[in-house]
């Protein structure tokens, strides 16, 4: 990059708003999907909207590729500079600018830390509802660029449903406000086509969230099974019964050893082959009615133990093995990549089932620890990065998962967003038809792709040469029938 | 080879009409706006949609898709004439699935008959508009229908999950999926939902059903004012509760349903004399055993403001009574505008005083109900349309009806669309960048301007 442009860059965000130094640019050269790394040229810390702008005309004048940055916890790349250029760092962007406690809104930057707002006004008796995983690091800016979930989506819904109005500096470096502070969509939902766009149409700057009621009371039950189908089948006759969990999470057997020999050992039953960990919410007197009918679920469904968390230190150790399950990982693996995918929740006993299969074939251990509610798998890969083999290994291993959930009428992601991680399966599910479309909604915002190259659509302009679409899923399907009758033969 | 010839050659002959009176009755909706569309056709599937949009791009000949014609915005009224694409044919349910909680539908089919298919599953489509056995799903989706239980469950959109459309270069595309949670790629469907058929015509949606609530309450309060109404509905969502149905009528909607019940000689659960100056109607859904701690926290929201409460064991006869609303509203005057718009929930009050101001401004009866749990109003403006002064009086209220609903920091539209009839308050809801980031995804998607035109923008 030429030194005039860094220069210029200082000249907008400040001598210390930006760096080129490489040991610095070592933290930005990945985010948490550590298997796609590449270093860009500089990161600028913009202080106000005027300085992203100011940052994004500078690079359209010189033709750089730029992208904006969170807190980098993504999990498909959306915050890598596949082309290097410029990372647009967001974080000091991190204030809460207003909260209406009776409309129940926040006026947020977007570097603020997912968790700080819900502790930030938890005191008016109200929290923010999108809860991913990685709550206490990632930001919301960051959030609504992959329309980020977490376990209570089954209930409250994705970020997407909790976005009203935003104002972002769209690619050309203009800024617009789109959407209205009372959630109404009037024309087109412009808001969102920007939410989940993976930082490809815009810059998000200020977002208007919706706040929610806390609950008047929340119970947190534990039900372990000796069989993966029994807790499957649990899952669908809890919602089939009517009943809208605020969460209902799994967690098999060989996510409970890794949590329970951690720091986060929250007592999930070591004899389990799966353990559900399922919360509900509202009225005391429903909540109650409820809690009853789960465990008789539960028990019909063979549970040998089903566990209330009797206070609120107990609740917060449920939540703790759930919620560091990915950080337990690093005791028995020195890498893992986690993966998401989502499949109609009917199938998780033989999805389940063939991903053990598979995990055998391609000789690497996978562990699930996932929304079931909502039938969004995250199979977690263990690998170690330092040999080359078992790298090549994860990546056939992570198809072959992929085309099993895309064969039972799934989609390749729920709430992690695409960005290269699975780029080149969207032909698993989209035609060249449907991407052109989606090529021409990009187009309206970023027509030039300086903004966050390389994300979201296959390497190649055709699905027919990245693989052959069409018979790429034929294949996929006659795969999952073996996998599936296997799985069955197994069972018998 | 003509256009009709064309198009007899795609849905054969006996599904393309240039018929007068076939084209007077699809070139209308509610808004009784006519302007005729040069022909109408049936398609059978979405092949033959495909050929007819490939057509009418090849020719730049604006097409319009119809579902119910049950619009208040005129998004089905053709108005640069054109093809009207029928959809009375694509009507087939495809699937409920019960255990998966999924139904895939055809654009046409009525919205009351996927509710009873569902029912007789034992699962549920909440989406209610008034219109529901008349409007289509395809309608709903395009304007992002909502309805009294979009307090509860959420409008339309929250219950797409994917779409077969076609778009304006004759393209057949899927979204979504058949799962309840997707990050797969930009969220086209969502852009789709809500666009007023102006960026393609859908052929087949994927929706996502409930398990049905096994049972459910219904109370009605009265009240002396339509503040007292409000007020008590605020408190009610205050204290957490989230009805499934949450309707308020005002004073001038009791006196005409008065009217009408007497007129018609008509039974009703409730006397309503002439203290009452509002009501307000609550459904709570949900377990049974729940159901009568549920209403006894509706009634102690309520009580301390109401004049009076009725409860259920009347709940068919209390609903029965505010669907008679519509045709005793009708009785007022030969002509409405039905307005649709939005303030906070805590404004509702303030909104309301003013409509009574405005209607003494006017000299024009104004009515109002709605769904006031999303501060969604619906704002009638009556009137004699051939009287040459009532039209001009009502066109200067209509924007009232607007900016003070935008003042009050709200918002134009809550469930009907723009269509023709509020694209020149547009500007009210959004900055010109935003109005021209819509203008640029519709170019984007439709450069000839083909699909819908002279819709939404002004």
């Amino acid at each position: 990059m030429k030194p005039e442009v860094i220069d210029k860059l200082r000249d907008i965000v400040g001598a210390d708003g930006a760096t080129d130094d490489a040991a610095e640019l070592l933290v930005y050269e990945c985010d948490a999907l550590t298997l796609f790394k590449n270093s860009p040229d500089v990161v600028v810390f913009p202080a106000d909207t005027e300085q992203v702008a100011a940052v994004v005309r500078l690079a359209n004048e010189y033709g750089i590729p730029f992208l904006p940055r969170g807190a980098g916890t993504g999990l498909s790349g959306g915050a890598l500079a596949l082309e290097g250029g410029i990372i647009i760092e967001l974080q000091q962007l991190n204030r809460i600018l207003s909260v209406d406690a009776e409309n129940r809104t926040a006026v947020v930057q977007p570097g603020v830390v997912n968790l700080h707002l819900s502790q930030a006004v938890a005191h008016l008796g109200l929290y923010y509802a999108p809860d991913p995983s990685s709550q206490v690091a990632c930001s919301i800016g960051g959030n609504v660029a992959e329309n980020a979930g977490g376990p209570h989506c089954l209930k409250y819904g994705m970020t997407t449903n909790h976005v009203l109005e935003v104002e972002a500096v769209v690619a050309d470096g203009t800024v617009v406000r789109l959407g209205s502070k009372t959630g109404e969509r009037i024309g087109y939902d412009m808001v969102g086509a920007l939410v989940g766009s993976e930082g490809t149409f815009a810059i998000v700057t200020e977002i208007t969230v919706r706040l929610l009621k806390k609950p008047q009371s929340v119970k947190t039950l534990l039900a372990a099974f000796r069989s993966v189908e029994d807790s499957s089948r649990a899952v669908s006759d809890v919602i089939a019964a009517g009943i809208v969990p605020a969460a209902l999470e799994f967690v098999d057997r060989r996510t409970t050893e890794a949590v329970e020999a951690s720091v986060y050992a929250a007592g999930y039953p070591l004899d389990a082959a799966a353990s559900l960990l399922i919360e509900i919410d509202g009225f005391e007197v429903a909540v109650e009615d409820t809690q009853a009918s789960i465990v008789d679920v539960c028990r019909r469904n063979h549970a040998f133990e089903v566990r209330l968390a009797r206070s609120e230190a107990e609740r917060a150790r449920l939540w703790m093995g759930r919620k560091g399950a990915f950080g337990a990982m690093g005791r028995i693996s020195p890498d893992m990549i986690t993966m998401d995918a989502v499949i109609p929740r009917t199938r998780l006993p033989e999805v389940l089932t063939a991903i053990e299969r598979l995990s055998e074939q391609h000789a690497m251990p996978v562990a699930n620890v996932f929304h079931a509610g909502d039938g969004n798998l995250h199979p977690l890969i263990l690998y170690d990065g330092r040999d080359a083999d078992q790298v090549e290994r994860i990546h056939a291993l992570g198809e072959a998962i992929m085309e099993v959930c895309v064969g039972v009428g799934g989609a390749l992601s729920g709430e992690h967003g695409i960005g290269v991680e699975k780029k080149d399966f969207m032909c698993m599910i989209f035609n060249d038809d449907d991407l052109a479309a989606m090529r021409r909604a990009k187009g309206v915002f970023n027509p030039d792709g300086l903004l966050n190259p390389g994300k979201v659509f296959p390497s190649r302009p055709s699905c027919s040469e990245v693989g052959p679409g069409v018979t790429r899923t034929a294949e996929a399907a006659r795969r999952i029938d073996e996998y599936v009758r296997g799985a069955g033969e197994a069972r018998a | 080879m003509t256009v009709a010839e064309e198009l007899a050659s795609i849905v054969g002959s006996s599904h393309v009409h240039t018929d007068p009176p076939t084209i007077a009755e699809n070139s209308t909706d509610a808004t009784r706006r006519c302007h005729p569309a040069d022909v109408v056709v049936f398609p059978a599937d979405a092949a033959e949609v495909c050929r007819i949009v490939r057509l009418a791009d090849r020719d730049r000949i604006p097409i319009v898709s119809r579902g119910g014609g049950v619009g208040y915005a005129g998004g089905a009224v053709p108005v640069r004439g054109g093809i009207v694409i029928g959809m009375k044919r694509m009507n087939r349910i495809l699937e409920i699935d019960p255990v998966d909680l999924v139904a895939v539908v055809e654009p046409g089919v009525i919205t009351g008959d996927l509710h009873d298919a569902a029912a007789a599953r034992g699962v549920f489509y909440p989406p209610d508009p008034a219109s529901l056995r008349k409007s289509t799903i395809g309608g709903n989706i395009a304007h992002n229908a909502g309805g009294p239980r979009a307090f509860k469950y959420g409008v339309t959109r929250q219950f797409l999950l994917g779409l077969d459309v076609v778009l304006p270069n004759g393209c057949l595309i899927s979204t979504g999926g058949r799962v309840v949670k997707n990050a797969s790629g930009y969220d086209l469907t969502g852009l789709m939902c809500g666009s007023e058929g102006t960026l393609g015509v859908i052929t087949r949606a994927i929706l996502r059903l409930l398990p049905a609530p096994p049972a459910s309450r219904t109370l009605m309060a009265l009240f002396g004012s339509a503040r007292d109404c409000a007020q008590s509905a605020c408190a009610l969502v205050g204290a957490g509760i989230v009805p499934s149905k949450l309707e308020f009528v005002d004073g001038a909607s009791v006196a005409a349903l008065r009217r009408y019940v007497a007129d018609e000689g008509l039974a009703t659960p409730v006397e309503l004399p002439p203290t009452v100056r509002a009501m307000l109607l609550v459904e709570v859904d949900g377990a049974s055993d729940g159901l009568d701690a549920a209403a006894a926290r509706v009634r102690s929201a309520l009580e301390p403001r109401a004049l009076r409460l009725v409860e259920s064991g009347h709940g068919d006869a209390l609903w029965e009574l505010r669907r008679h609303l519509s045709p005793a509203v009708a009785r007022i005057r030969p002509d409405k505008i039905n307005e649709d718009i939005v303030v906070p929930r805590r404004r509702v009050p303030d909104y309301l005083e003013a409509m009574e101001r405005l209607e003494r401004e006017c000299g024009l009866p104004i009515v109002c109900f709605g769904h006031v749990g999303d501060g969604n109003i619906h704002v009638n403006l009556m009137l004699d349309a051939s009287d040459a002064a009532q039209a001009a009086s009502a066109a200067g209220a209509k924007a009232r009806i607007f900016e003070l609903a935008v003042e009050m920091g709200g918002t134009i539209s809550g469930e009907h669309g723009i269509g023709i009839m509020k694209s020149d308050f547009l500007h009210l809801a959004h900055a010109p960048a935003a109005i021209e980031a819509m203008k640029a995804v519709k170019r984007a998607l439709d450069p000839k301007g083909i699909m819908n035109p002279g819709k939404i923008f002004p």
